[in-house]
């Protein structure tokens, strides 16, 4: 099962991508082992549902120079580092998951370069007109990474 | 020579702070103050706004407790619009604010101060975190979580999200509870009710370990302020405001909120942004008083809830003065919230549609007061013939006791700072009594960020001679 959390302020624009994308994955993305949340922030009390997913994809937003780019990186747990209080990364995420529950995800974590980031409760123009694709392409990365976990985990049990 | 130790920023608390600790010239503690190093500004810039806007552009103050910014203010307008809302959605305010209430003491019990009570005041830092007590005593970490969750999952339920619900209106609330809806909250609480009396019975087990902080952190003796009613039970929505004495006598009683300025005032200091405010006739300092959790079990008779009833009785043959109590109470409240919850969702009308008075203005001004998980908030308003708003004033928990904690930072540090040398045990405790108090800097500034530790030993001529850093 995977998990996808798509975070962000939905008051501060672009900052809210992660969770447009994941609402869009939510409607066009055909999977029965998907569950999409929608957050303001990565919380502590996510560790525990967290713990039920064999993947976790978390979709934020990000600065940089190229709006609507889109990085994805593989998320290690983070074990018993840093304050742990009402925000938390999603490496913090998984490690909480690994030790308050004893079960660790695999994590990615894609981050999309926002342009706008002024109050307001839309997305720029720009990555407004790029979400559809790139919707599809986070449903592309999820596909790939899933199917690349997947042969890792029959490489472990042979 | 004369020295003076920084604590800046303080750890795990909500927001930004600085101890300053300031040494005689023979090493030893002379003075202490508690910084608020951080300005918002919420009451310059809501001026202009229509009033109705008052309870979600207020709930924005804080992430934490955003619930009890949303009922103070919602509560301001309908003193504003003059009606009295349905029973019914003071009810239902009441449920949400007893599951943000319930959530937010679960954060600073279980996330910023068990690690303390856990693994001891003088733990390596780097351990004196959430993973650090999970790896001790798993379960525990384990029920905070689900606390937490469980209180968040109530105010999304009737909210409609975790964060800044928009559901609290001027004159009730917007919709009414469904049935599915209270079934399900109804179904969560036994298991927060188990959750809470077993993190009561092991906090009974390791308080005796904390004598000398007890001890310490109950060395400034003051008045307590907070809400209760007609039967003297512990209150968090409505009812008059009560103030008693270090005996336990009561000084002020059946106080009207929106009287608030014949008998509070602040005086503002000039090393922190936070105002302190105090009992007018009794003057200043001698009108300090505190508030929250701890204020609140000292003002009443008993809570009204069977269970906390019994960890009421327990809990007032403590000192009850000593700040180091504040966990104590909390754990107390989260039981009662779960226990008063229960109740008002099994009152006959409680999925009654009335829920919402609806009219004009018909003051010029309204003053709301509920209680916060920190303590008594206040938010007054002023607004104009076309309901803008044109003054505002937050009289906030934790700035209700910003006097008391910057006086006991000095009482613990006199009691476990050794200025000629310095360890991470002395500098926790100064740190562990404010966050006995569990200040929420955002709310009382009307900040988020990194909150490292950095303690500097500075002499006169602002020489660094020692510094530590966490």
């Amino acid at each position: 099962m995977i998990l996808v959390i798509g975070y962000g302020n939905p008051l501060r624009s672009d900052d809210a991508i992660g969770q447009h994308v994941a609402w869009e994955l939510m409607k066009h993305f055909d999977r029965s082992d998907l569950l999409v949340r929608i957050a303001y922030q990565l919380t502590p009390e996510l560790a525990e549902i967290v713990s039920h997913f064999e993947t976790v994809v978390f979709i934020d937003a990000r600065v940089g120079s190229r709006p609507g780019e889109m990085v994805w990186e593989e998320i290690q747990p983070a074990i018993g580092t840093g304050a742990f209080t009402h925000n938390v990364t999603p490496g913090a995420l998984l490690g909480a998951a690994h030790e308050l529950y004893g079960r660790t995800p695999s994590g990615l974590l894609i981050s999309i370069v926002g342009e706008v980031f002024d109050y307001g409760t839309d997305l720029s123009p720009r990555l407004c007109k790029m979400l559809p694709d790139m919707t599809t392409m986070a449903a592309d990365i999820i596909r790939q990474y899933t199917l690349q976990e997947n042969n890792h985990a029959r490489v472990r049990n042979c | 020579m004369a020295q003076k130790i920084v604590i800046d920023p303080v750890t795990r608390i909500e927001g930004h702070a600085k101890i300053t600790i300031q040494l005689n010239d023979a090493g030893q503690v002379d003075d202490a103050h508690f910084h608020v190093t951080q300005l918002r500004g919420f009451e310059k810039f809501c001026e202009g706004r229509p009033f109705h806007e008052m309870p979600s552009l207020m709930a924005r103050i804080c992430g934490i407790c955003p619930v009890s910014h949303l009922v103070a203010s919602a509560k301001a307008c309908d003193a504003l619009l003059a009606v009295q809302i349905p029973p019914v959605a003071a009810n239902l305010r009441r449920v949400l604010n007893l599951a943000q209430i319930a959530q937010s003491h679960a954060l600073s019990f279980f996330y910023l101060s068990s690690p303390d009570l856990l693994l001891g005041m003088d733990a390596d830092p780097a351990a004196r975190n959430l993973f650090g007590v999970a790896q001790i005593q798993p379960q525990l970490a384990r029920d905070g979580v689900r606390l937490r969750q469980m209180g968040q999952q109530i105010i999304e339920l009737l909210g409609g999200k975790r964060i800044h619900p928009a559901w609290v209106v001027p004159g009730g609330v917007n919709e009414p509870l469904s049935a599915d809806k209270r079934d399900e909250i109804l179904a969560m609480l036994p298991e927060g009710i188990g959750i809470a009396q077993r993190t009561l019975d092991w906090f009974q087990t390791v308080v005796a370990n904390y004598a000398e902080e007890i001890e310490a952190f109950g060395a400034l003796h003051t008045m307590f302020l907070g809400l209760t009613n007609e039967r003297e039970e512990l209150e968090l929505y409505d009812g008059f405001l009560r103030l008693v004495d270090t005996e336990g006598q009561i000084v002020a009683d059946r106080l009207k909120p929106e009287d608030y300025a014949d008998y509070l005032t602040e005086r503002v200091e000039p090393w922190s942004f936070l105002k302190s405010p105090y009992y007018k006739p009794y003057g200043y300092p001698a009108g300090i008083y505190r508030v929250g959790p701890l204020a609140r079990l000292n003002i009443v008779k008993r809570c009204g809830t069977p269970r906390a009833d019994e960890a009421f009785a327990a809990f007032r043959e403590l000192d009850s003065q000593s700040s180091f109590h504040y966990h104590y109470a909390r754990l107390i409240e989260i039981l009662y919230c779960w226990e008063k919850i229960d109740e008002l969702l099994r009152t006959p009308d409680i999925l009654s549609d009335r829920v919402r008075a609806h009219a004009q203005p018909n003051r010029s001004e309204g003053v709301g007061l509920s209680e916060a998980p920190r303590g008594t908030l206040l938010h007054h308003y002023q607004i104009d013939e076309n309901g803008l708003i044109t003054r505002a004033n937050l009289v906030i928990a934790t700035g209700h006791n910003n006097y008391a904690m910057d006086r006991s930072v000095l009482e613990v540090a006199k009691r476990f700072v050794d200025g000629t040398r310095l360890n991470e045990g002395m500098l926790n405790r100064v740190e562990a009594v404010i966050r006995a108090f569990d200040p929420c800097l955002s709310c009382s500034t009307h900040a988020i960020g990194q909150m490292p530790l950095q303690v500097q030993l500075v002499a006169r001529d602002g020489e660094v001679v020692d510094e530590v850093k966490r």
